[in-house]
């Protein structure tokens, strides 16, 4: 009997010492300090599991972050060296999307004008909308959310890109599932969601439109987006050609070009998959148009990340090189230049330790320097993002539990 | 005494563990040598999952499936998410596809990549993620959904 008791006992112990294992290390968590001497209380970045970092237009550094259905922002003046009182936006409490490749966007105009768009997820699994905010005052009051898709529809609505021009003209991107949701009500099937923009001014309290772009993107990548030389917008994203298969493809929406408005597709790697990558590019398109262009694939032609550019938008395209290490787990490409500057960032795992690389080319993206380690982290990882104001680079990667790591490049 | 003890621990570990894994429990270093224990000398399938992912709810409802028609199907569902905030939600899709009677894991707060390293090195995360295992405990990993048919051939059931 004795020894059934200890039985019972032990087999009590290992379980309650499994959910005490647990629950110490949330508990842990909320002791753990970063480099920034900040603890992680509910609301400071450090809690955070995704960041977005923006440089305002005069100079300032912000980083965005949400946390328990709010959303918090901080302000650097010394491009994230240090970073002010930790403010919460004045919205109602929303189920914001904010892990892996959902996060909130930030934006600015030349006019004290801070905009916020986020993707928050409804009640039913993989529904959601689009949702916009937009403060004149320099992020003092935020207005009142408005959600952007316009189908009214309680379906898919995510992965949301914004860009702002220097007088308010707002786009907005998206993946949209309203067609798949109509076709399914018909008994038809389809595959992946609608690329959708949406346009609008709040300066000139202008509606936003509503507008589908391309039919049959992957459902689970974030979509990439830069302004061309004559600010048209270029979007770069993980579409579905033919049977599942998954590559990047790129639009202009130039009214005098209208076939760069047609799916371009731009990698050639045929990756077979029916499934989520978790996996978009990245995009950046410098002074003289050219585009650089960065992805992940792990198709039987082409594994790991590749950079290419293009100098007609696309329609043609240097021959990709091959970035990081495949059998390190080099994932989460970044791409972004100023002044014939490219940079490129992404992270590597060995099981234990994440470590951000950065490759950097001097001539506009013909060669490429020795790849370099910026920083390392035992705790999570973000992906990691390059903020160009023009001038300068940083890079922003964030680590859960272990904090919000900037550097200029 | 400790004879007792160390005895009482190897009898623990062979009462408790089959049905610990039968439950939601935590994915940890020792999980897949674990299981392939258990299964030594048997075709299994290990199937790897995210509540964010459309395609991994297609695939519990496949399993659902084949559970119905098969009582002890050699199939272990692993929840890759490692989101506090996301428990309650793999909780109601393990519930709602009735697969609470297959062994299923997850990873752990803020551990995904940990984990997944743990699984398999040379693994990048995409979802659904399948590792058929051999009687040896030999695995082949695939990506993506799977078919019915691929999953009954494996395991050879009908």
């Amino acid at each position: 009997m004795k020894f059934y008791l200890l039985i019972i006992s032990l087999g009590l112990l290992s379980i309650s010492t499994l959910n005490a294992a647990e629950h110490n290390h949330v508990k842990m968590a909320k002791k753990i300090t970063n480099n920034e001497a900040t603890k992680c209380i509910d609301e400071a970045v450090i809690c955070a599991k995704t960041v977005t970092t923006t440089f305002a237009p005069n100079g300032d550094l912000w980083r965005l972050w949400s946390i328990n259905q709010y959303m918090y922002y901080q302000v650097s003046e010394d491009n994230g060296n240090s970073f002010g009182k930790v403010q919460r936006v004045n919205i109602a409490a929303e189920n914001i999307s904010a892990r892996n490749e959902n996060r909130p966007k930030i934006a600015f105009d030349q006019h004290k004008g801070v905009y916020l768009s986020w993707a928050i997820s409804g009640k039913k699994r993989f529904t959601g909308d689009i949702r916009f905010s937009y403060s004149s005052d320099n992020g003092n009051v935020f207005s009142q959310p408005v959600t952007i898709n316009n189908d009214g529809i309680v379906t898919g609505h995510s992965f949301n890109e914004m860009i702002v021009s220097p007088t308010g003209d707002v786009s907005i991107v998206w993946l949209d599932s309203r067609y798949a949701y109509q076709k399914r009500k018909e008994g038809k099937k389809t595959n992946g969601s609608e690329l959708y923009l949406a346009k609008g001014n709040p300066r000139e309290n202008s509606l936003f439109t509503n507008e589908a772009l391309a039919r049959g993107t992957c459902v689970c990548c974030r979509i990439a987006i830069d302004h061309d030389e004559n600010a048209n917008l270029a979007i770069f994203w993980r579409h579905i050609f033919g049977d599942n298969i998954r590559e990047f493809a790129l639009i202009t929406l130039d009214k005098s070009k209208p076939e760069l408005r047609k799916v371009n597709q731009i990698s050639k790697d045929h990756w077979y998959l029916e499934g989520c990558p978790h996996q978009g590019g990245g995009i950046s398109i410098d002074a003289q148009n050219r585009y650089h262009l960065t992805w992940y694939n792990q198709g039987d032609k082409g594994k790991g990340i590749f950079y290419a550019y293009s100098d007609d938008a696309g329609k043609s395209l240097s021959t990709p090189i091959s970035v990081g290490v495949n059998n390190r787990q080099a994932a989460h490409p970044h791409v972004s230049q100023h002044n014939k500057i490219v940079d490129i960032i992404w992270t590597e795992f060995d099981g234990k330790v994440h470590t951000l690389w950065h490759q950097q080319s001097t001539d506009r993206g013909e060669s490429f320097m020795e790849a370099k380690v910026l920083s390392q982290s035992t705790s999570g990882s973000d992906r990691p993002f390059i903020v160009s104001n023009g001038n300068k680079s940083i890079v922003s990667w964030h680590r859960f539990r272990s904090g919000h790591w900037v550097s200029e490049l | 005494m400790k004879k007792l003890i160390s005895i009482g621990y190897i009898l623990l570990s062979l009462l408790v563990v089959p049905n610990a894994l039968a439950a939601d429990i935590p994915f940890n270093a020792s999980t897949v040598a674990d299981l392939k224990n258990l299964y030594h000398g048997k075709k299994w399938l290990m199937v790897l999952w995210s509540v964010e992912c459309p395609p991994c709810i297609k695939e519990l409802a496949l399993l659902e499936k084949l559970v119905d028609q098969n009582i002890d199907l050699p199939v272990v569902v692993i929840n890759t998410d490692g989101d506090l905030s996301l428990y309650a939600d793999r909780k109601d899709l393990i519930s709602q596809f009735n697969l609470d009677s297959i062994k299923s894991y997850y990873f752990t707060d803020g551990q995904t990549e940990a984990s997944r390293f743990l699984v398999d090195a040379s693994w990048f995360g995409e979802l659904p993620r399948s590792y058929f295992f051999d009687e040896q405990g030999q695995s082949r990993g695939r990506s993506g959904l799977l078919s019915k048919n691929v999953i009954k051939q494996w395991l050879t059931i009908n």
